[in-house]
């Protein structure tokens, strides 16, 4: 079975049918990266995406990484042009529905750590999520995913994201403190529409 | 209860964290794949050279490093060159560049 620098070397030289080789190596790698980063019906046009700007910039694949770490890159790219070209479009509420609204309420006003931990696996978990990462801009949004969400390196983001670690410190900082910012702000327009 | 609220949302962070691992993966069928090919064989009729010509962008990519690499040698080789002169190496050079007859017999 060729490998992956094989199957690159044929697609150069003509072969553009092998491509499909990569595809399907390779898919399942990039659907769970974009899965991450974009709501679930725009997963598979973003990963088409990637795999067509992959066939693009082919020849410049230098092979001292492995492709699936190139790859890697280029999905995490593609999600953030995704956000860049959708930020305004594709941000439906402007608030919480009141049974997202409820969640946060409950789980920033519980008074005990049980009563705290009873909210955590609300299925409103994934829906005041979506709406906090759709407030914030598409460089945080996307740190913000890469280091908190899944856990990733301050340099294995910079790497992913093409900046800086300085640059992924800073905006993961100020990320997440906009994020705290949003929840208790929200509380608070609650509690206010509560009292009112 | 600011301290506490403060608390909380450090772990709705946590929370929200383990319901972003909890994301379902999206399945893709052939027809997926079929649609990335059909894109890549429209692009490679479009380009029909793209493909040939590939190892021609890295070879200039390697002649511009080259060429870079070559002018700061030869910088570094003027720096030096100069700093063993006693006089500005401007001057130097116009006496050498002056040294032939002058055009203009008097």
């Amino acid at each position: 079975m060729s490998d992956d620098a094989e199957i690159i070397e044929r697609v150069l030289h003509g072969e553009i049918d092998r491509f499909a080789e990569l595809i399907a190596r390779h898919r399942q790698h990039v659907l769970k990266i974009v899965s991450g980063h974009v709501p679930a019906d725009h997963v598979a046009e973003v990963a088409h995406d990637v795999f067509v700007r992959a066939y693009r910039s082919l020849s410049r694949f230098s092979r001292q990484v492995p492709l699936e770490h190139w790859l890697s890159r280029l999905a995490v790219r593609t999600c953030y042009d995704f956000w860049r070209a959708h930020r305004r479009a594709d941000v439906p509420m402007s608030t919480l529905t009141a049974d997202q609204a409820g969640w946060l309420d409950q789980a920033l006003a519980a008074e005990s750590d049980e009563q705290f931990r009873d909210q955590a696996d609300r299925r409103e978990l994934l829906e005041v999520l979506d709406w906090a990462l759709a407030q914030l801009s598409p460089e945080s949004r996307l740190v913000l995913t890469l280091v908190y969400l899944e856990n990733r390196s301050i340099r294995e983001a910079a790497d992913l994201l093409g900046w800086s670690m300085v640059n992924v410190k800073v905006r993961c900082h100020r990320a997440r403190q906009k994020l705290r910012t949003l929840f208790l702000q929200e509380w608070e327009r609650q509690h206010h529409d509560r009292t009112s | 209860m600011t301290v506490r609220r403060e608390l909380h949302s450090e772990q709705v962070e946590r929370f929200l964290a383990q319901a972003h691992r909890t994301r379902q993966g999206v399945a893709v069928g052939e027809d997926w794949a079929n649609g990335i090919m059909r894109v890549v064989r429209q692009d490679a009729a479009a380009h029909p050279y793209s493909s040939m010509l590939a190892w021609v962008e890295p070879l200039v990519w390697r002649a511009a490093a080259g060429a870079a690499l070559m002018a700061v040698v030869f910088a570094g080789s003027v720096v030096a060159y100069a700093s063993r002169q006693p006089e500005p190496v401007t001057a130097v050079w116009l006496e050498e560049f002056d040294a032939g007859p002058p055009l203009i017999e008097e």
